[in-house]
């Protein structure tokens, strides 16, 4: 039985963002059909027996497209009725609260007249006033009760079943779906199972699963894309509820949802930064490619600028502290400037460099970045990365190199350490240790082991001078000695000096290895693509 | 041609997944109403009829693809056997 309580209790906005978003929705799905009719344009020219078959084909999709629409966009009118309806009933019950109110009265949450408390009590006797009250609160709450069953007969009646859209079709497509390997899988095995599949399951898993199947290792780049594309719409669409969510509470946002608020926008803002890059393609941005998106903690993703499965050189670029989601746009740009970069070096080759935002990065220089956790959590996944890279390259093996800038060179450190990156490379810049105490610990040739420090660069003072001398020395400096230093083994390259800050160095020159016309760009450029630096 | 009917497949599905990401604002209404419960039903119901819809031309546009493919490398063993 519907009481008073439960009429006050409904929201009525929640019906009509429901109306807004089908409408949306069966909007949209108009645009597709158009969207299709275009593309089958494009098939004019083509004829004989299999092109009619297909015309035929693709001529149903876009039937269906459009009658999918036309009838989801009945939903909204009930929606909005129902919102109506109901809201007059709530006018209604506020009305005759008031009027009892002005007798000394009150309705109980059932819908009777009571004694005002405290505590209220039951009119033994009633009043024809209160009599006359009661009656009219039980219209009104009999006349909510009817206008829910007709909305939700109205809403049943518009089941995709009652309108002769589920079928065979449907059981076809679900019985498609399959077992998804665990993230820890090799990512040779990945790929082994993902080619195993047949093009309506793999087509399946993208859309049921887009979240698992996005951040699969060993699956191919162009799937990954398009499934964290889905992904990233989704968590976008959650985030903008809930943001609307929060605004709407107005002065009863109390502290945490402040900071849930900003969160919440500093995340959008990345994820529209993320938008806008995946939908730009000039001269100097290649076709990117978005390998991973997560909102969770500070939010990570993964965005290689260019096909890393096809491209001929790859590199992997490995942001420091404050690295997160809200930031990504820096990370990006650099991995642009980087693709450029080899490029100039060699246009010959196709180059792939991939912004990797893909761990819980320290967020404080002092109070987070002298710990190795964040390197020790990061190890396994950049591995696994690594090794996912090779396991879906197409044609012969690619020339690959990871680069860690700052905190993001003890990740790669930590990960050669103790997980054997599978690499033809490694860069380390403005490094403030890299994990080891000796080059052989990194399991790499010498010579594959680049690094430079900018002169005034600041994270000199994470690094101890005579850490090369004197193993006391070395234990006082926590992610080892400076991987740029001559006396480390491998080979180091030249950067521009950069701003000098007395007596500490600068932020600023740290910072600075990307900056165009700054020779350590040049120079990661031909490491990229495997030519010698200076 | 096929990766842009592949593409149209992607954006009705990332249409309905902003429905389904949008969508809890009924959740929270009393549950002695039954039209908030009628509209998970349908909700539900929708997402996976949008779901194979999207699968299937997905796939339709792949097989378009293979057969592209197909006629291309015929073609070029064509040319190769016949050369001018």
């Amino acid at each position: 039985m519907v009481t008073y309580d439960d009429v006050m209790r409904l929201d009525l906005n929640a019906y009509t963002e429901e109306a807004r978003n089908w409408k949306t929705l069966a909007d949209a799905l108009t645009t597709r059909a158009n969207d299709l009719d275009q593309k089958l344009m494009k098939l004019d020219g083509w004829t004989g027996a299999s092109a009619d078959a297909a015309k035929a084909t693709f001529a149903g999709h876009r039937k269906q497209y459009q009658d999918v629409s036309a009838t989801i966009a009945n939903i909204p009118p009930v929606l909005s009725d129902a919102a109506r309806q109901l809201g007059g009933v709530q006018a209604e019950v506020n009305r005759l609260v008031d009027e009892a109110r002005s007798q000394g009265w009150a309705f109980d949450p059932a819908g009777k007249v009571v004694t005002p408390g405290p505590p209220p009590a039951p009119m033994a006797n009633l009043e024809p006033d209160a009599r006359r009250l009661e009656d009219a609160m039980a219209a009104q709450l009999e006349r909510a009760r009817r206008a829910d069953a007709e909305a939700a007969y109205a809403l049943r009646s518009l089941r995709p079943e009652a309108a002769g859209f589920a079928g065979p079709d449907q059981a076809t497509v679900a019985a498609a779906a399959t077992a998804i390997p665990p993230r820890s899988t090799a990512p040779a095995e990945v790929k082994k199972w993902w080619d195993s599949l047949t093009p309506m399951q793999q087509e399946s898993l993208l859309y049921t699963h887009a979240s698992e199947i996005g951040a699969l290792d060993g699956v191919p780049a162009t799937a990954r894309d398009r499934a964290n594309r889905t992904r990233l719409t989704e968590l976008k669409a959650q985030l903008l509820a809930e943001q609307e969510r929060l605004r709407s509470l107005g002065d009863r946002r109390i502290g945490r949802d402040n900071d849930r608020l900003a969160d919440i926008d500093a995340k959008l803002r990345g994820i529209e930064k993320i938008e806008e890059r995946l939908g730009k393609v000039d001269g100097k941005h290649q076709q990117a490619f978005l390998l991973s998106v997560d909102t969770n903690g500070t939010g990570r993703a993964i965005i290689a600028m260019g096909n890393p499965d096809t491209a001929g050189n790859l590199c992997t670029y490995v942001p420091g502290t404050g690295a997160r989601l809200e930031q990504v746009e820096g990370e990006m740009a650099r991995a642009d400037r980087m693709v450029n970069a080899a490029k100039a070096a060699d246009d010959a080759t196709s180059t792939s460099v991939i912004a990797w935002v893909g761990y819980d990065a320290p967020q404080h220089p002092i109070w987070d970045a002298w710990s190795e956790k964040y390197a020790d959590g990061a190890k396994k996944d950049l591995d696994r990365f690594q090794d996912g890279l090779r396991a879906t390259h197409e044609g012969p093996p690619s020339h690959n190199v990871v680069l860690g800038h700052s905190y993001g060179s003890t990740v790669v450190g930590h990960t050669a350490r103790y997980e054997r990156l599978d690499v033809d490379g490694v860069i380390f810049v403005g490094s403030p240790g890299v994990g080891v105490d000796k080059i052989e610990e990194l399991h790499l040739p010498p010579d594959q082991v680049h690094a430079t420090v900018a002169e005034h660069d600041a994270i000199h003072i994470t690094n101890n001078p005579h850490s090369y001398d004197d193993p006391t020395e070395r234990s006082l400096d926590p992610h080892g000695p400076d991987p740029a230093d001559p006396r480390f083994g491998g080979k180091p390259f030249a950067s521009d000096p950069g701003t000098s800050s007395w007596p500490l160095g600068s932020a600023a020159a740290h910072s600075a290895y990307w900056d165009p016309g700054n020779r350590s760009l040049a120079n990661i450029g031909r490491i990229i693509v495997g030519q010698p630096a200076s | 041609m096929a990766d842009e009917i592949v593409d149209v497949a992607d954006e009705a599905h990332h249409d309905a997944r902003k429905l389904g990401g949008a969508q809890d604002a009924l959740n929270g209404a009393p549950h002695v109403f039954d039209s908030p419960r009628a509209h998970a039903e349908i909700e539900s119901a929708w997402q996976q009829v949008l779901h194979t819809m999207t699968t299937k031309l997905a796939v339709a546009a792949d097989t378009l693809s293979l057969s592209a493919e197909a006629y291309a490398s015929a073609e070029q063993r064509n040319v190769r056997r016949f050369p001018n």
